[in-house]
């Protein structure tokens, strides 16, 4: 006979003494046996319990009697009476309630069905009251009471989140609910009640909830939709919002509470809470012009939300400070002459092809921006956001070479598509030789003779098009009002980022937002000298047809120069041409396109643009960023270009998002791509439930008039991800074994890091950022490398969360 | 949380499983379920003693483990099925085979989808706690009918299980 048999009979009773004690040999000589028969146990011991709940119950009210009656043999006292207070209190816990009262409520969830009056609930746990349909559902941390006051309904609700739909209640009983903060009179109604030790928000889906703040007695009536909170010294009068407006608010509360961390001592937003993150930024205290246009743009909202116009002036007045090179960031940029704007160089296709020599052989045109902005804003200085800033000084370059000075503008990539963020060697902008080798960081990069000291920087477009997109919105959304937005400002940043719609060596433009463009010069003015370049490769995810419609269109936005109107008309309809070639026969679009004989105005398709490791159209995200500009365009200037290519998009993306009805959701997350313009096809390889990614979608999918589908998965990720920072779901980083790789450097390379790290051949990662290892993080990142197991983050991305936070506030302003 | 809260919140978390181990030891449910309320004191006595590290449900089915041995050696009345050497190789199949909460989560649902004659026989089994002879006479059958019935239905409710489990884990 099988173990498994013989365990079958033994549970059910009918094993012989024979059949027991070959069992009984089994158990001691097989752990497979003895494993089998826990399981086994376990199973009817799980099954008595769903059949027999009632007669536990009974059971354990029994020993009460027993235990509380000491019956018990000799020395059984003392332990009777510890007995008597030990089950009387599981009694409780169990029970809830005190053995007199009538039930009030059963328990539909876990292993108790009857509530009296004065029950505890603690924890997940659904119950109905008696005689009525009123249900309610509570979270994980939930702490609350049960009690009838006066023939009235009342809980107590300490701490977490009740989730009610309440019947109608007997004339003159209202239901109250009272939290530390507040009081809320219940006649009929669904809704959300949630506290901590310091808020109280009641969101109402259905009927009314009267809702009373304890400390002053201010009372309001929310209504279906609306939201209303107590606790919130931001909100001195007790206001009431729409459900999403009121999580808008919620989250931008927590991304500047100061105690959460999402800003630097000096106001600076840092790219994530944590520290520990490698993404485009190596590490989490850096910053991005990505960040800063994300920052305008929930001051924007915020904005108008509130008629408060000052943390969106201050956000960009913080933006200029630390992220436009000042005057002494660019010392020498007057030196510049557009007729000849740089020396080409030769790319390599590896990182280790680098560092490259000049390509003499390669034709440079003229710039047709430099005379023309000087001109107009009588300075040669550019005014465009660097993207990235060391905050806290971590690398320990300094700004300028000023050792200790905080916000060093530093960067990363320079080597080519295949180098990815775990080959960068992170270098000053300002290249003094202080740090690196005898020639800085330069011989990495470059071979020149001689090497000279300078300064470079590098805008990423679609940040600063974001910038103005944001702006965009903040002067719709103030019209009528005393804002004092930086409009000047916002023109001189459009007008300099028509250096983004140049061909690299401004052998002609392409109109569209190229990948970067950079500018820099000589530290020292005697023999100085200045150069700019731009970019060949244009990404879908980089275009920004609203920033181009708003540039050649809006009057306030309206280029200041003579060529700036025209450039921009002629971006928009190359855009929303590239657009129209990009998209696939399934819907999404494709990558891009660079400069080289080809089908689009002599550019030819790039599946993947710029970079391939990893593939730059894989990820889903620049699909809702590409998206959210064009629904945004299409709204705003009621173009039917744009209207047919951003139908079929959203068709497709509905047909690729999950619901589940478990309330979890899915989003694609990488993409595959097959085929060129005109036959191009894409294909989902996984998905995930990115926080910032799916407030993207959720946005475009508003700005389309897919409010319903944007709502719902809004809705799914406040419940599913929700924390006391902001909005997070868990990812695991299998990239993170790349810490321990070694960065490509050329074998003769000797020289250190801002802080002392060598740089020479076979330093890894890791090795060239040696405070990763003081990190309180990185012994996840150590358990990584040594056992091949990804550790799984809980990241809260500035950007992400202001996605999020923007959808919410976009698909209340929407409406349904 | 005061330690008698702490206590009773972990008893509760793991009391089945203290069960579970204790049923599979003495198979007369009332003894069994006299030992537990002793096994509850014994607990809570030791408490103090208890290393928050460990997990609660190792130590007490430890513990549990320990007083069926010796109320067993007192009376040889208890009928105690196995030897001690396969008590303590149960015992530590327990510990390395942890309870699944998702189990116990799906097992509920998964009772529902059954037909209406296996959930009655399960009744019989496992709610009225009858013997298999005393079903059989119920439903007019015979003992080994109803054992290998039994055996199938339980076989089923586990292939739910593993099914529910493994969707939850995709998503």
């Amino acid at each position: 006979m099988k173990p498994e048999e013989l365990i079958e009979r033994y549970l059910d009773g009918i094993a012989s003494p024979e059949e027991v004690a070959e069992l009984d040999r089994l158990l001691a000589e097989s752990v497979e046996v003895a494993q089998a028969f826990a399981r086994a146990s376990r199973r009817d011991q799980a099954l008595g319990q769903v059949f027999r709940e009632d007669q536990e119950r009974a059971a354990v009210q029994a020993q009460i009697g027993r235990a509380i009656r000491p019956r018990r043999r000799r020395g059984a006292w003392i332990a009777a009476g510890v007995a008597a207070g030990l089950l009387l209190g599981l009694w409780l816990l169990i029970r809830g309630t005190s053995p007199e009262s009538p039930a009030i409520a059963i328990r539909s969830e876990g292993p108790v069905r009857e509530l009296r009056s004065g029950a505890r609930i603690e924890g997940k746990a659904a119950f109905s009251m008696v005689g009525e349909t009123t249900r309610f559902e509570t979270t994980e941390g939930t702490e609350l009471k049960l009690e009838i006051r006066a023939g009235a309904k009342h809980i107590s609700l300490r701490q977490g989140e009740l989730e009610a739909t309440v019947s109608p209640q007997p004339p003159g009983h209202p239901m109250t609910l009272a939290t530390p903060q507040a009081l809320a009179r219940v006649l009929g109604t669904r809704f959300t009640l949630s506290t901590t030790p310091a808020l109280t928000r009641l969101e109402v889906r259905e009927g009314k909830v009267e809702l009373i703040r304890i400390s002053d007695h201010a009372r309001v009536e929310v209504g279906a939709g609306k939201a209303a909170v107590v606790g919130d010294e931001s909100r001195s009068t007790l206001a009431v919002h729409s459900i999403e407006e009121d999580r808008f608010l919620s989250l931008w509360k927590d991304l500047h509470d100061p105690s959460h961390g999402y800003f630097s001592p000096e106001g600076i937003p840092y790219h994530s809470v944590e520290t520990l993150i490698v993404d485009a930024p190596d590490y989490g205290h850096l910053s991005t012009s990505e960040t800063f246009s994300y920052w305008l743009w929930l001051e924007a909202a915020y904005g108008r939300l509130t008629g408060d116009w000052s943390y969106f002036r201050r956000a960009w007045k913080k933006m200029e400070e630390v992220l436009v090179p000042s005057a002494l960031d660019q010392p020498t940029s007057r030196l510049y002459d557009s007729a000849r704007p740089a020396t080409a160089v030769a790319e390599g296709a590896t990182p280790q092809a680098y560092p490259v020599a000049a390509d003499p052989g390669r034709r440079v045109g003229t710039d047709p921006l430099g005379a023309e902005l000087e001109a107009t804003y009588g300075s040669a200085d550019l005014y465009a956001m660097h993207w990235l800033v060391d905050v806290d000084d971590w690398y320990g370059y300094g700004r300028r070479g000023e050792r200790g000075r905080k916000s060093a503008l530093i960067n990363t990539f320079q080597r080519g598509p295949l180098e990815s963020v775990w080959k960068t060697v992170p270098h000053p902008s300002w290249e003094d030789f202080r740090a690196g080798g005898p020639h800085g960081f330069l011989d990495l990069f470059l071979r020149e003779d001689p090497y000279q000291k300078q300064w470079r920087y590098t805008c990423a477009p679609d940040a600063d098009a974001r910038a103005i997109q944001a702006i965009y919105w903040a002067w719709v959304w103030s019209k009528n009002q005393d804002s004092g937005l930086p409009l000047a400002e916002a023109r001189r940043l459009g007008d300099t980022l028509r250096y983004a719609l140049r061909e690299k060596y401004f052998a002609g433009s392409h109109y569209l937002l190229g990948w970067s463009y950079s500018w820099g010069g000589s530290i020292e003015p005697a023999q100085g000298w200045a150069w700019r370049a731009a970019s060949d490769q244009a990404h879908i995810g980089y275009q920004n047809p609203l920033v181009a419609w708003v540039l050649s269109t809006v009057p306030p936005f309206r280029s200041a120069s003579p060529g700036g109107t025209t450039d921009w008309a002629t971006s928009l309809d190359r855009q929303l041409e590239f657009y129209r070639w990009l998209q696939s026969s399934e819907g999404a679009l494709g990558g891009g396109a660079s400069v080289g004989a080809g089908a689009f105005h002599g550019m030819k398709y790039q599946e993947h643009p710029v970079f391939l490791d990893p593939p730059s159209n894989a990820w889903f995200g620049w699909q809702a960023w590409a998206m959210e500009r064009l629904a945004q365009y299409a709204g705003a200037a009621q173009d039917p270009r744009a209207r047919t290519v951003l139908g079929r998009w959203i068709a497709w993306a509905k047909s690729v998002v999950v619901l589940r009805s478990d309330g979890s959701f899915a989003v694609p997350s990488t993409l595959g791509w097959r085929g060129t313009p005109g036959d191009l096809h894409v294909t989902v390889l996984s998905t995930n439930q990115d926080v910032g990614v799916t407030g993207a979608l959720a946005r475009t999918l508003a700005y389309a008039g897919e409010g319903a589908l944007a709502r719902e998965l809004l809705d799914r990720m406040w419940k599913l991800y929700r924390d006391d920072w902001g909005i997070a779901a868990p990812e695991a980083r299998e990239d993170y074994r790349l810490f321990g790789e070694a960065v490509p450097l050329p074998s003769g390379f000797r020289g250190a890091m801002g802080r002392g790290e060598p740089i020479r051949s076979g330093a890894t990662f890791l090795d060239l950022r040696s405070r990763y290892r003081r990190e309180p993080d990185y012994p996840k990142v150590e358990a990584a490398l040594r056992f091949g197991q990804p550790p799984v983050f809980r990241y809260h991305r500035f950007w992400a969360q202001v996605e999020v936070a923007l959808a919410y506030a976009e698909v209340a302003r929407l409406g349904r | 949380m005061d330690q008698h809260e702490t206590f009773l919140k972990l008893l509760l978390t793991h009391q089945s499983d203290v069960r579970a181990f204790l049923s599979s030891m003495v198979r007369d449910r009332s003894q069994a379920e006299d030992l537990f309320q002793e096994v509850c004191l014994v607990l809570w006595k030791s408490f103090a003693s208890y290393d928050p590290e460990r997990s609660f449900g190792a130590w007490a089915r430890g513990i549990a483990a320990k007083k069926v041995l010796q109320t067993w050696e007192k009376s040889k009345r208890l009928p105690l099925a196995f030897s001690p050497r396969a008590l303590q190789a149960v015992l530590e199949a327990y510990t390395r085979t942890e309870r699944d909460p998702a189990h116990a989560e799906g097992l509920r649902d998964c009772i529902q989808k059954l037909p209406d004659r296996s959930r009655r026989l399960l009744a019989l089994r496992y709610e009225k706690s009858f013997t298999l002879a005393r079903i059989a006479q119920e439903v007019d059958s015979t003992l080994d009918a109803v054992h290998k019935l039994l055996s199938r239905i339980r076989g089923a409710l586990q292939e739910c299980i593993e099914r529910r489990v493994q969707a939850g884990d995709r998503g």
